[in-house]
Formats: C-alpha cells, structure tokens, sequence
C-alpha cells in the first residue's frame, strides 16, 4: 500500500477484467490475470449483456450491417439470445483457464443493462479495470473508442487500457509526471506496479520550458526520496503526437501510466498519442 | 667356327672415371636449372600448351618416380609465368529467378574490390535506410497518410452517426456488425414502446433505418478502396524517402563500374529491391532480420580473385573429386531445412586454374567416382557448371541452385602411367578427342661426355635443393656408374629421378653417421649396399636352399640333359637372379614336344613360343628330309610357380641336344638368351641380375676358375656387374661368355665342337651335331620299324576278317 501526498491510499485489491468475444478482451484477460496473480488479489470476470442490442435484435426490421463486409443480415431475438448466452459461457471457459494457469482466485459476474453503466457500477476505487480496446473503433480506424475514454475518465478505479499484443515483462514501467496535483497518485500506481513487477521507473516529463521541466524533475525526485523509490527521467523532446510515440517506442517501456488529468486523455487533440501507443496504458482518477 | 673368348673385366662394367671430373665437391658446380633428357616430351609440352585448338590437352605418359610432376609443373609455371593474368569470376544474386546466380566477370584483381564496394555499400544502406525512415520528416508525412484515412473513415462514421442521433436512431455495435434501432433518452426502444408508435412515425423510422443502413454499407465497402489508396501513397512515399536514402549511393557505384553492364543491372536490382521491400528496413528486431536478409542478397561472391595471380594459373589437385574439380554448392541448415544462396557456391580446380594449367593424375581421377565424366563434360562444354552429384543424378530433392556456367579455358595435363594412357586409348572414345597430345617421357638417355657432365651438375643441384651433403667426384661417378646399372644398360642412364634422389638421401644418411663432410663413392656404395640387403631376405632364403641342397643346382662336374637356366625374379623394386636347373628327356615318338611347364599350366605364351621355336629348329635342323620321330620333354625342375619369357630358350636346347647326342654338359657353367629359328641367341633382359646371382651361388661353393655364364653377345652393352663379379672375373675365377649361335654355346658347354655342315651335307663326325643327327636317323629307322610291323598286323587283321 502507498500513501500519497492529499492521505488517500493508492490500493488495488482486485482486477476485474471487461469481456466480450473480442480477440482484444483475451488478451486483456491475460494481461488481468498476470496483475492478480503478481498482486495476489482476486480476478472478476465481467460480461455486460448489452440491452441495446437485445432490443434492436427484437424490433421487425431489426439488421446487422457486417462489420467488414458490410453485408446487411436480418437479426432476431433468438440470435442475439444465443450469441450472448454462447459469449458468457465462453467468458466462463477463458476466466476458469485463466485462473488455473495463473493460480488466481476468479469469478464472473455477468448483468444485463449499458456497457457503460453497468461497469461503472460494479468498480470501486480499489480496483483496477482492464480493457481490451473495446468497440467497433478499431476496426474502423478509430483506435480509441469513444466508449473506452468514456469508462477510462469517469471510472472511480484505475483503468488499464491494452493495445493488440502484451509487451515483454522485462522492461521499466513509465509514468507520465506533469505535476504534484494531478501526478502524483500516477506515481504512486506506477510506484506499486514497479514494485510487483520487479522492474525500473522511468518518469517522463511532458515538453515545457526549462525551467518548468526542472521544477517537475525536482517535485518527481522528492517524491521518490519519501517513498525511497530508485527512478530515472527521460524528457519528452516535443508535444506532437508523433515525436513523443516515437520517442516511447525507443524508450520500449512495459506500461505507461498517467493521469486521467493528463492532456493526452483531457485534450482530444492528443488523444492520438494513446491510440498510436502500442503499450498498455493505465489511466489514473 | 671359333669358341667365344670371356669378357674381359672391361667389358663387364662401364666405370665413370672420377679424375675425369674438374671439382672437389659438387658444392663447387653451378646449378642445373634444365629439364634432364626430356627433350621429346619437352618439345610436346611446348607444342602443347601453345596449340590452341580444341581438344589438345596433354597427356603425360611414364612410369611412377620419373618425375613427370616436377618436370610438367616447373615447365608450366615458367611459361605460364609470361602469359596473361586470367580475369576475376563473381557471381551475384538473381533478383528475378533467385536459383540461378549471375556470372560476373571482371579483370584480376577487380573482383574483390567489387565485393568490397558492395559491402561498404550495404554498410552505408544499412544505416542510410532506417535513418530516413524514422526522420522526422518521414514520421510526420506518414502519420498525415495515416491521419488522412482515419480522418476519413470518422468522417464518414460520424457523418452517419450524425444523421441516425438527428432521427432519433440509435448506432449499436454488436459482435460481428452494426445495427440501427429507435431510441429514446438514450436507449433503444423496446419493442412494445416501438408498437405503441404511430403507423407514420414508425414506417418513418423504418425508411430513415434503412437509410442508414445503405449508407454505413457503403462506407463499410469503400473502407477497402481507402486503405488501397492511402498504402499506394504510402509506397508512393517510401519509394520517394528510399530513393533519397540511396540513389545518390547508388549513383556513386554506377560511376565507378559504368564499363559493366551486368554491374549497372545489379545494382538497379538493388534500387528496385530496396524500394519494394523498404518495410523490411524499418523497425527492430524482426525487422533487423529481415533487412539482413535482405541487404546479403546485394553482396558478391567472388568465386575467383586472381589479384595475387601473376601471370597464368598453374594448379595441381591432389584430390580430383567431382566436387574438387567442379566445385560444390554448399547448404545451411535453417529450421531443420537446408538452405542456400548464391554466397555458398564455392569454387573446384577448374574455376582456380582456368585461364591456365591444371595438373591432375589420371590414376587419381580415374579412381573417382563421376570425376573423368565431370573433367569430359568440361572439356567438351568449354564451361564449368556446377552442379552437385545428388542435383545431376537426381538422387536428393533439396533446393540448391543453377549458377551460371562458367567459361572453361585451360590446358589439363593429365599425368599418368603408359598402361592407363593405351587402355583409355583403346576404351573411351573421348579421351583422344580430348587428350590429342601425348608427351612421353624417356625412361633413359645416352651416357655421353656431355650428358655425363649434365647428369653431374643435376646430381649435385639435387643433392643441394634436398639440402644434402655435396658429393666429392668418386661419390659422383659411383652414382653415375648406379645411374647405368638401373638403366640396365652401360651406354645409357636412368632419368628416375626419384631413384637417384632416393639414393643421394641415403648416401647423405651414411656419409652423416660417418661425421664425412661430404658424400664419396664409400658412402654411395654403401647405399647401395643396404638398399639390396633390406630387400634380400627372400634372396637369401633362396640361396640358403640352393646351398643345403633344397633345391638342387649342381656348379660343378657334368651332366647329361641337365642345364643351369638362369631366371630373374622381381619383388616391388628389387630384382634379382636365380638359377633354375633345367632337364630334358627324349625318346622315340611322333615329333611332338612336351613343354613341362606349359602342360602344368604354369608357362606364359611367351615361355611356350621359345619352346615351339625350339622345337622347330631342331626338326628344321636335323631332320629336314625325314620325319623327327622323337618325343622330348623339357621342364624347369623345382619351379613352382608361373614361367614366362623366352631366355631360356637356349638352355633348353642345350639340354635337349645333350640328351641325345648323349653329351654331358658343364654344370660350372649357366646360360641365358633366346633361340630363334635359325640358331641365333637373341639378347634377353635382366643380364646383370642373372649372373650375379649365379655367381653369388657358385660364390658360395667355391669358385674353382671354371665357373661361368653364357650370355647373348648381344647383351654385352646391358652389363654393369657388381664390382665383386668384375673382380672375380680379373682374377680368372669367373667367366662370361658372349655367344651369338647355339653351336657356340654348345661347344662351350660341352667341350666338344657343335659341328657344321660340310660340302657334303654332313657334320664332322665325333661333333655334337653329327651324334644328334645320328640318333634322330636311328630314332626315326626305330620308327619305320615299329610302325611298319604296326601296320603289317593291321593288314593281316583285315584280310582274317577281325575287323
């Protein structure tokens, strides 16, 4: 457990892991599974139902439009009964082989209602929820979904949001740092899973004047003297999207952690610096 | 008819004087660089290696040690040393059929240059590629690309989504498509809800759905047609960014080779390679991988680089494999799979000596398997392929390549024995087609005033290059005089070369242990010496027979019908004589001759046609005007093994005229030489060996004066005796007889004059000839009798009706 500067507590007692039959969600369940199983904490499976399909399905002129074929399918109750019942067994099968590979406590909670909604309400400030890159953005080019930002900026927990393929364990963890109000419970999650991972923390300082970089690297080091926390810094050589997802890639990090407070997920501008990352990203409230 | 006299010692040894000679030691001779008494197969070497017609590669022909190798390799190099450098042979990867390598051909020297301008260019793409493409420019202009379709796909999205959000239509995603629904505060409408709807409202919501539907179908089809477009522009920009990071490289190597084509097309390829694959060069890791595939795929193989050569190549394969010869392509195992490129094909002797010489042996290339074939193919093809035995014989399935022949221009010179020249004379109908010159060496040359001189200055030119002690003039003259003895010919001397320095080797060696500082006629001798006592256990054995009475030789007293024949026997590279008695019967028969050794199968043709020459004679001889009623037998006592060759043929006839003229012959004496029809003795091989192994014998139980060997007068040139026979003979114990006819070796063995014919038709009485006439008239009066009463009871069984 670590303490941060305003007394609350930057805990993670349970990883809950959002599924559908998204190659995306699997590979966020492995990502999931590994947390808990560093964290020793329990693994919640969640399978959100969605309402707005089962009522789409159900109305008369109720149609699919193939997502890469574009073909338009007539859709029906029954289907999409069946699809969502095969999708929380399949949930089940995955979460329970998850479990006994990883040796981590598991369960699966399965609602009905809006995606949204729902997780919302099952996350508590102690958990950490991990995404796959869920909806229909990235097969349409848009690679951060809406309904991803949505959950990642009002979510009361930390949310890990995972890009196509898991990256290698043996690198640094990185953390955005761009100031004590809005950085510092980043740190202290970047701190943690340092720690579980048993790997380096590198902190990033966002372009600024000189001596405004100065003061962030100073505030940073603080920060580590108290918490007794080895860490190095590596400046970021410019704001353009581009610059900076060129400079992560070299810095080749295991995860980047920042705050929900950060441009990069405040500012749609800079949005694209988390869809052009191919690491994991966590986002912190 | 006069009896030969003995040879004087003279006669019996050629001696090489040393005070003949003008130096202490041959330290004191300058040096002889000249090719010793080859002249024949030097004139066909240099007629040879200068014809340039098809098919006149050389044959070189002689026996083994005679130093055909030294001769034909420095010959060669002296002359290829004048002649042009051949060129460099490169091959490079084939961009458009990857198994079949291009052939580069450049002048000396330029090959591994060229292969070293690759590399350094291949160094310099190495790095020039990737830092183009993570420039900030090329980022920045791809990720406009990128943003320009996901820019696009939005907008269509969200044009869409527009549209359904103004009519109240909700956009749901599900697994595996879209759908739209009516929705109210954010929700789609349940079904009851969307039935309670007005009829209007509904058939409007349903009108506006599908719609919408269309649309999103249409955008959702075009999203193909949009990537297509923005990867095109994508390549469009990678081959702008490519041909920036090395045309100007690229331009630089075209500058320096513009005098080869084949150069300019490779690196073209190179250009269009890089553009296409420039994905490979950007990025880690993976990525590494395959841009070093892909950038080794640019190297060159220089498969030949002469840039050390001076002048033309002259190569000798001690090995002549298919693969030596051909060369090889050699693999490399990749995920259990065997690999290879145009990088592993390695060179054979051909592509080395091509522009030159190739020395090969024959026997060596003949034992082979597949390597005269491949050497033919050649030769014939004017090219070197290279190909493995599994590829041409289809025998393995592995993926190897087809390189571009290379262009064959070279002399072989095949060195081998006479047998291995005559027999692929006689069986492979390509081998004159492609081995038209035959250089023969000589196995002897003169003893002249001046090849003695030569002979001289090349013993002490070997006694130096061998890093030998010198030889004084009497170490000299004994290896001379040797010289003659192994070319069994006292006005000849051997060009074995091997024997001569094998012989100055083991001089050195004794000369050494005798702390001698330099090599003289004692050590010479003693070499010699200890060269036939290290062969001569089975002589000695031989001898140690003769002498407990084993195998009977009588050398003393007489005897009738027996004979001491003389034969030589030939172990490895020692020969050495043994007498063999030789016995004749006769008694009355039909005229037929019964070859003892022949009936055993144990006589060669050459045996059997002395003896049936023999035969002939005698019938021709005595019994020209009646039948010859005689059956005689002649054997070889105590032989047991294959007789062959025709010296004996005079002994044998001496023990048949001794049978029946009933005349002992002297068993002091041995003789050799042939018998032809007319009586004359014909000179026969292995003289020396015969009589000294006689002597050796006779030697043994005591030389008495009366000892001796008849030998053909003929041979007379061939003795080099040992020095303990010459000097047996000065002092009388020992005789050599030269004989030209029977009737002087038989008045020699008898004692008596053979007779000849007077005016009246007849031998003198009381010669051995007038006796052998005389019993062949009572053998054949014998026969009258006995085969007219024969006949005469025939007669009467007849007339008796017993038949």
């Amino acid at each position: 457990m670590v303490t941060s500067n305003n007394g609350t507590h930057t805990r993670i007692e349970r990883i809950i892991v959002l599924l559908d039959s998204s190659r995306a969600a699997r590979i966020a369940l492995d990502a999931a599974a590994e947390l808990a199983a560093r964290r020793h904490t329990r693994l919640l499976g969640l399978v959100v139902e969605s309402t707005d399909l089962l009522r789409s399905a159900s109305l008369p002129f109720g149609r699919e439009i193939g997502f890469t074929s574009g073909r338009i399918r007539a859709l029906s109750s029954a289907d999409m009964e069946r699809r969502l019942r095969q999708q929380a067994e399949e949930a089940r099968r995955l979460l329970a082989a998850a479990g006994r590979r990883r040796a981590v406590e598991w369960s699966l909670h399965v609602c009905r209602g809006q995606v949204e909604t729902e997780t919302l309400a099952v996350t508590t400030p102690t958990d950490l929820l991990v995404l796959g890159r869920i909806d229909w953005a990235r097969d349409t080019g848009l690679r951060f979904g809406q309904l991803t930002v949505r959950i990642a900026t009002t979510a009361n927990c930390a949310v890990m949001i995972l890009g196509e393929a898991p990256q290698p364990a043996q690198r640094p963890i990185l953390v955005l740092y761009e100031g004590p109000e809005t950085g510092d419970r980043a740190l202290d999650t970047a701190a943690l899973m340092a720690r579980d991972a048993n790997q380096a923390l590198t902190i990033l300082l966002p372009p600024s004047a000189e001596t405004q970089v100065e003061r962030l690297e100073q505030t940073a080091r603080n920060w580590a003297r108290r918490h007794k926390t080895a860490v190095s810094f590596m400046r970021l050589p410019s704001a353009d999207a581009p610059i900076l997802v060129q400079a992560l890639r070299q810095t080749g990090g295991q995860v980047l952690i920042l705050s929900r407070a950060s441009h990069a997920v405040q500012n749609p501008a800079h949005r694209s610096l988390l869809d052009e990352i191919v690491l994991p990203v966590v986002v912190v409230p | 008819m006069v009896i030969p006299k003995p040879l004087n010692p003279e006669e019996l040894y050629r001696r090489c004087d040393p005070k003949s000679f003008d130096f202490e030691t041959t330290a004191d001779l300058g040096p002889f660089n000249e090719i010793f008494g080859q002249n024949r197969a030097l004139e066909t070497l240099k007629f040879g290696t200068g014809i340039n017609s098809e098919g006149y590669n050389l044959f070189v022909l002689g026996p083994p040690g005679i130093g055909k190798h030294e001769v034909v390799e420095k010959f060669l190099r002296a002359r290829a040393a004048d002649e042009p450098t051949p060129p460099d042979w490169v091959y490079i990867n084939n961009f458009v059929n990857p198994h079949k390598p291009r052939l580069i051909e450049l002048s000396a020297g330029r090959g591994k240059r060229f292969r070293d301008d690759l590399e350094q260019l291949v160094q310099e793409l190495r790095s020039a590629i990737p830092a183009i493409f993570e420039s900030e420019e090329y980022q920045s202009r791809l990720h406009d690309l990128q943003q320009e379709f996901g820019q696009r796909q939005q907008e269509a999205f969200h044009e869409i989504q527009e549209e359904a959000d103004k009519h109240d239509i909700a956009l749901t995603q599900s697994q595996s498509g879209f759908t739209f629904a009516p929705k109210r505060d954010g929700e789609v409408l349940r079904l009851e809800s969307y039935r309670a709807l007005p009829e209007e409202e509904r058939q409007a919501f349903e009108r506006t759905i599908e719609r919408l539907q269309e649309r999103l179908q249409q955008v959702i089809q075009q999203m193909p047609r949009w990537r297509k477009e923005t990867q095109n522009r994508i390549n469009e920009l990678n081959e702008e960014m490519a041909l920036f990071a090395v045309g100007h490289l690229l331009d630089e190597f075209r500058a320096d080779y513009q005098d080869c084509p084949r150069i300019l097309e490779h690196v073209d390829a190179i250009q269009k390679d890089v553009i296409e694959n420039v994905g490979a060069f950007v990025g880690q890791e993976d990525h590494n991988r395959a841009a070093e595939q892909l950038l080794n795929r640019y190297l060159a193989n220089v498969l030949i680089d002469n840039a050390r050569q001076q002048g033309a190549p002259v190569v000798y394969d001690d090995m002549p494999t298919h693969q030596h010869l051909i060369g090889r392509i050699e693999h490399h195992v990749q995920q259990g799979a065997l690999l290879t490129d145009f990088r592993l094909i390695r060179p054979g002797v051909l592509h080395q000596a091509n522009g030159g010489y190739l020395i090969v042996d024959v026997r060596k290339l003949l034992m082979q398997p597949f390597a005269w074939e491949s050497l033919k193919r050649a030769l014939y093809s004017n090219q070197i392929k290279t190909e493995s035995l599994e590829q041409l014989y289809s025998l393995m399935s592995t993926v190897s390549l087809e390189p571009e022949p290379v262009p064959l221009n070279l002399k072989v010179v095949l060195l081998g024995e006479r047998l291995l020249y005559y027999l692929l004379s006689a069986f492979d109908p390509d081998f004159l087609e492609l081995f038209k010159v035959q250089a023969d060496f000589e196995e002897d040359v003169a003893r002249t005033t001046e090849s003695t001189e030569h002979y001289t200055r090349l013993i002490g030119t070997m006694a130096q290059q061998e890093g030998l002690l010198a030889l004084d003039a009497g170490g000299v003259a004994r290896v001379i005089e040797h010289g003659s003895r192994l070319a069994d010919d006292s006005e000849r001397l051997t060009t074995h070369n091997r024997a001569i320095i094998d012989l100055l080797r083991e001089a050195h060696y004794w000369a050494s242990s005798a702390d001698s500082d330099r090599i003289s006629s004692q050590h010479v001798q003693q070499a010699i010496d200890h060269q036939i006592y290290r062969a001569s256990r089975v002589r000695e054995s031989m001898e140690r027979a003769i002498h407990r009475g084993t195998i009977i030789i009588d050398t003393q007293g007489e005897a009738v019908g027996r004979v001491n024949g003389l034969s030589v026997i030939q172990l490895g590279n020692y020969a050495f004589g043994r007498p063999t008695r030789i016995t004749a019967t006769a008694r009355l028969g039909r005229g037929n001759m019964v070859d003892i050794e022949r009936e055993a199968k144990l006589g060669g043709n050459i045996h059997s046609k002395g003896v049936m020459i023999l035969s002939n004679f005698l019938a021709s001889r005595y019994a020209r005007n009646r039948p010859l009623s005689l059956s005689a037998s002649l054997a070889f006592e105590q032989s047991y093994g294959l007789v062959d060759g025709d010296s004996a043929s005079v002994a044998e006839f001496c023990a048949l005229i001794s049978v029946l003229a009933d005349v002992p012959l002297k068993q002091a004496l041995a003789v050799t030489g042939s018998l032809n029809q007319h009586g004359q003795v014909q000179a026969v091989g292995g003289v020396n060996e015969k009589i000294e192994g006689f002597f050796d014998i006779c030697k043994k139980q005591r030389l008495d004066g009366a000892h001796g060997v008849l030998l053909p007068a003929a041979n007379i040139p061939h003795l080099m005796l040992r020095h303990d026979v010459v000097e047996a003979v000065r002092e009388g114990h020992f005789h050599v007889y030269p004989v030209s006819t029977v009737d002087e070796a038989l008045a020699l063995m008898t004692g008596m004059e053979a007779g000849e014919r007077g005016s009246d038709g007849e031998y003198p009485a009381d010669s051995v000839n007038h006796r052998v006439e005389q019993r062949l008239q009572e053998l054949a009066e014998l026969a009258r009798r006995v085969h007219g009463n024969n006949e005469e009871r025939v007669e009467q069984r007849k007339t008796n009706g017993d038949e």
